[in-house]
């Protein structure tokens, strides 16, 4: 082996470690590029998720606080003013169904499950005292 | 020269990072501006089912006073009416810097105030 081809061998040798540390940050920036989309995506799925159940609890907490639970004295309804027990399992279940929640609470009481997303609307029960109606789902 | 070069990249590396970490970190938070406004409504809406604006004058700012600060006590909201200036919440209240309550909205009204059709601003604020 003559010291000419010897010398050429080295240098690719070179050029190969060269390669393959240039590789090295491409490869870590484009994992590091994937894994930031991988989260974003599933961030953005979240709080559309979210906002979603939000709106959803927005719209039966209006509908029940307007015609949904209120008091009706002489076929006039009165918006704001709630009788209780208008709210029962079976109207926050066909509620339920109606805007596509896994699970909804209605009720005067602050529910304990934090995990729900939860809304308030202000009111007056029938004695006309000052009340929070709590719609609660997820 | 080949060292300059991977600081370099390692720079540029950590400053991508630097910029796209915080952006990851923050929360979007929910558009809740139509339930605030639904709120105000509901505010109004209670008082008047009260009995407040019956006879609605001076006279009656110790019962809406009350009123107002039940309100208060369960929601944590100020309530105040800009014009005949019954709140709620001690101290001054608007949309700008240095006011000890922000406004976080407001609904124009119109009611016979002292046997006068008065306008003014029904607001909630922080």
């Amino acid at each position: 082996m003559t010291a000419q081809v010897r010398s050429r061998r080295a240098g690719r040798g070179v050029l190969s470690l060269d390669a393959l540390f240039s590789l090295v940050p491409i490869l870590v920036m484009l994992l590091l590029v994937m894994e930031i989309e991988a989260v974003s995506v599933k961030r953005s799925e979240g709080a559309s998720h979210r906002q979603q159940v939000f709106d959803k609890l927005v719209s039966a907490a209006d509908y029940t606080v307007k015609s949904g639970a209120v008091v009706r004295e002489g076929g006039i309804r009165y918006p704001n003013w709630v009788n209780e027990k208008n709210i029962t399992n079976s109207y926050t279940d066909s509620l339920r169904e109606r805007v596509g929640l896994n699970s909804l609470y209605m009720g005067f009481g602050e529910p304990s499950d934090s995990s729900q997303i939860c809304i308030y609307r202000l009111v007056v029960g029938q004695e006309k005292a000052i009340k929070r109606l709590f719609v609660c789902g997820g | 020269m080949q060292s300059i070069e991977a600081a370099i990249s390692l720079l540029v590396l950590l400053s991508i990072s630097a910029s796209v970490m915080p952006l990851l970190e923050e929360q979007r938070d929910i558009d809740d501006s139509l339930y605030r406004v639904q709120l105000a409504e509901d505010a109004w809406r209670v008082l008047y089912l009260r009995g407040d604006f019956r006879d609605f004058g001076e006279d009656k700012r110790g019962t809406i006073e009350a009123d107002m600060a039940e309100i208060t006590r369960q929601t944590g909201l100020c309530v105040f009416m800009d014009g005949v200036q019954f709140t709620s919440c001690r101290g001054n209240m608007g949309t700008g810097a240095g006011q000890a309550h922000e406004i976080t909205v407001s609904l124009s009204r119109t009611a016979i105030f002292n046997g006068t059709p008065r306008s003014f601003a029904f607001a909630l604020g922080n």
